[in-house]
């Protein structure tokens, strides 16, 4: 099966981000081809995603070579082998520099009758808004955008579409995602277009069977206070309820006339979650990640888990979480029988904990000789494939600190800034034990202390509430005794049996 | 702590506490059998009882019974001794907090007074039964160098016993906390 994601816009880098840490903890599909499309390349959502995807896919190579560093075909961690378009995993619908929408659509070429057209549809300032950070909340804007550039077949992003669609014609079934927001500019111009281009290059290839395509449409679930002097086009959050409807009344019509996908997840959340951050675009635009996007993220790997059949018709789904004012682990949907996403988000957060305060400061240039005598030691690394001095093997426990880190900010920045935002009580992790958090700092609103103190590393046994919680003495029984996997080599060894001590 | 990371680690001291208890109970069991003839017998005259009860009349066979029921009593509370400290030890390492590397080392200072206390109450218990002639009836016919040898002997057998246990009994990710643990293989 061949599994297709495309997050449009910014909330569907956020819902990406969720997506990337959860394949880490191996909740994702054995493959999957990711693509992003945003006009605003520079925006801090998008870019972060990228860097985490990039990570994502080196890490995920230098910890699967066979004979070199493995934790092997068996293991969780980076089940999923993602991979993206050669050139740019962002697909840009306008390329010029400071792109305009007169020009995209030639206005100073346009007979005066389509002049006049254009005209009842986009004011001046829209027409000559440059479009380089985005479309502004503007889907009128995004969408003549997108329909002008997506009939541009040759560009490698929609290369990769085609060849999927070939493989569906071969017999092989071909899932493809699309995930972003509802009230947004580019996700909200995006979401249909692109889906409605698929399905018609589908019909245009005459492949009737073995596509399905499914989407995560999120309904407005934060706000934010814009200052009243600002007079640039913006997005403004008085308008996203009028534009969720329209754009709602828009889909109903569309699903009764048009069969585009076989499951639509629709996330919202009540009350909207207050974001201290306003940025029109660019990469100060850094949006904390919050809990509907995580909804949106586990939607998608639902939708490419095995166990999810197509029933052929258009399938709306939605799930509620409990209706007092606490979010507990229990209200996190499961994307199958089999997998757990709680327990394996938990066991990614505890591997993160682990690596980055008490291995990877043991594990250092100058470090690591003082531990080879103990016994995780000897199991996982005391191996001829392993030479901890060389610069290859510390580059590779560098990233692997460098992801840790990642971790660790993603889920107590998603339960700090839910809480905060939605004024509900998020009983996720008690991630203030281990971190600071400082809602005002946008760039960089989680610091993690150099060291734990005995008393925070204690904390670990109740660092997630609602959840059968294991202590750092489990994690280390837990390295010295479970099964070592044959098949593991290099540090392949000790990455996957760390990440299966964290349970 | 998981259970049967427990019951793992209690093989190999299983199989020492039985190849030690075994070779115990056997001369224990010899030794209350108040034997009257045989190398124990010849041991503990040559190199155990004392040379003063040919002057005081006593025979060897009659001093040969008690000295064995002296000697048998303290191998059995010696073993016993030695499974309670060796395994209580083994268990006590599941339960020690280690949490991080490097964390085991410090908890040598708890193995080493475990040791030191097992093997002071091991002498203790050596030293009352052997020396102490008012206790015992028959470590009145046991010489000093007698005594000395018996204690020594035991010691070393149920401190050798001990470390056995203990060096393969102690839970993996506290090894080092056991002196030369760290050279067993990572998987033992």
């Amino acid at each position: 099966m061949k599994n297709f994601l495309i997050s449009i816009g910014g909330t569907g880098a956020k819902c990406l981000e969720g997506i990337l840490h959860s394949c880490i903890a191996g909740l994702g599909p054995e493959h999957l081809w990711v693509g992003m499309v945003d006009q605003d390349q520079a925006n801090g959502n998008v870019s972060k995603s990228k860097i985490l995807l990039n990570k994502y896919i080196d890490l995920r190579e230098r910890l699967r070579t066979t004979g070199k560093d493995d934790v092997s075909i068996e293991s969780d961690i980076f089940k999923t082998q993602i991979t993206v378009n050669k050139n740019d995993a962002l697909w840009l619908p306008l390329k010029d520099a400071d792109p305009k929408l007169s020009e995209v659509i030639n206005y100073a070429l346009l007979k005066p009758e389509l002049k006049g057209l254009v005209d009842c549809l986009y004011d001046t300032q829209e027409r000559e808004q440059n479009l380089s950070e985005g479309f502004r909340a503007r889907p009128n804007i995004g969408a003549a955008a997108m329909l002008a550039s997506v009939n541009e077949q040759d560009e490698s992003f929609w290369q990769n579409i085609y060849s999927a669609l070939e493989k569906a014609r071969g017999g092989e079934e071909v899932r493809i995602f699309l995930i972003s927001s509802i009230f947004g500019g580019t996700g909200a111009s995006g979401f249909p277009n692109i889906a409605r281009k698929i399905k018609n290059i589908q019909n245009d290839m005459n492949v009737t069977g073995n596509v399905h395509i499914g989407g995560a449409l999120l309904l407005p679930y934060f706000n934010y206070k814009v200052p009243d002097d600002f007079n640039e086009i913006h997005a403004s959050p008085d308008e996203f309820l009028d534009q969720t409807r329209g754009a709602l009344e828009y889909y109903s019509k569309l699903f009764q006339h048009q069969k585009i996908f076989d499951q639509v997840y629709v996330v919202g959340w009540e009350p909207l979650m207050k974001l201290d951050n306003f940025k029109i675009g660019g990469n100060l635009q850094n949006n904390p990640p919050l809990i509907p996007e995580l909804y949106g993220a586990l939607g998608a790997l639902r939708f490419f888990d095995e166990e999810n059949k197509m029933l052929g018709n258009q399938q709306i789904l939605h799930i509620g979480k409990s209706e007092d004012n606490e979010f507990r682990w229990s209200d996190l949907p499961n994307i199958s029988s089999k997998i757990d996403a709680k327990e394996k988000i938990v066991q990614l957060f505890k591997f993160a904990y682990s690596y980055h305060w008490l291995f990877a400061p043991s594990l250092t240039k100058r470090n690591w000789k003082k531990f080879t005598n103990e016994n995780w030691f000897k199991r996982h690394l005391n191996r001829s494939d392993v030479n901890l001095g060389t610069e290859e093997k510390q580059a590779l426990l560098s990233d692997l600190k460098e992801l840790s880190i990642d971790v660790i900010k993603w889920l107590s920045d998603l339960n700090l800034s839910s809480e905060r935002g939605s004024g509900q009580k998020f009983n996720l992790t008690d991630a203030r034990s281990i971190v600071n958090y400082d809602p005002k700092q946008f760039s960089d609103r989680i610091k993690l202390s150099e060291n734990l103190t005995n008393e925070q590393k204690k904390q670990f046994t109740d660092l997630f509430y609602d959840s059968y919680n294991s202590s750092l003495r489990d994690v280390m029984a837990n390295l010295s005794y479970l099964k070592k996997v044959k098949e593991q080599s290099g540090l392949g060894s000790f990455v996957d049996t760390l990440f299966r001590s964290c349970i | 702590m998981k259970i049967k990371y427990l019951i793992k680690s209690l093989i190999y001291p299983g199989i020492i506490a039985a190849v030690f208890g075994f070779i115990s109970i056997s001369f224990s069991t010899l030794l209350f059998s108040n034997p009257v003839e045989g190398g124990t017998i010849n041991f503990l005259g040559n190199h155990i009882i004392t040379d003063e009860i040919e002057s005081q009349g006593t025979p060897l066979a009659d001093a040969a019974g008690p000295v064995c029921n002296v000697f048998g009593y303290s191998i059995v509370t010696s073993l016993a001794t030695t499974l309670i400290f060796g395994f209580g030890w083994v268990v006590i390492s599941h339960f020690l907090n280690v949490d991080g590397p490097g964390k085991s080392k410090i908890y040598s200072i708890y193995w080493i007074i475990n040791s030191a206390v097992f093997t002071a109450i091991l002498i203790i218990l050596c030293t009352f039964v052997f020396f102490s002639g008012d206790s015992f009836l028959g470590s009145q016919y046991i010489s000093g160098e007698g005594a000395f040898t018996l204690t020594i002997g035991l010691s070393v057998f149920y401190v050798l016993m001990y470390y056995l246990i203990v060096l393969l009994g102690t839970a993996r990710h506290n090894r080092s906390s056991v002196f030369l643990a760290f050279k067993l293989p990572g998987n033992l």
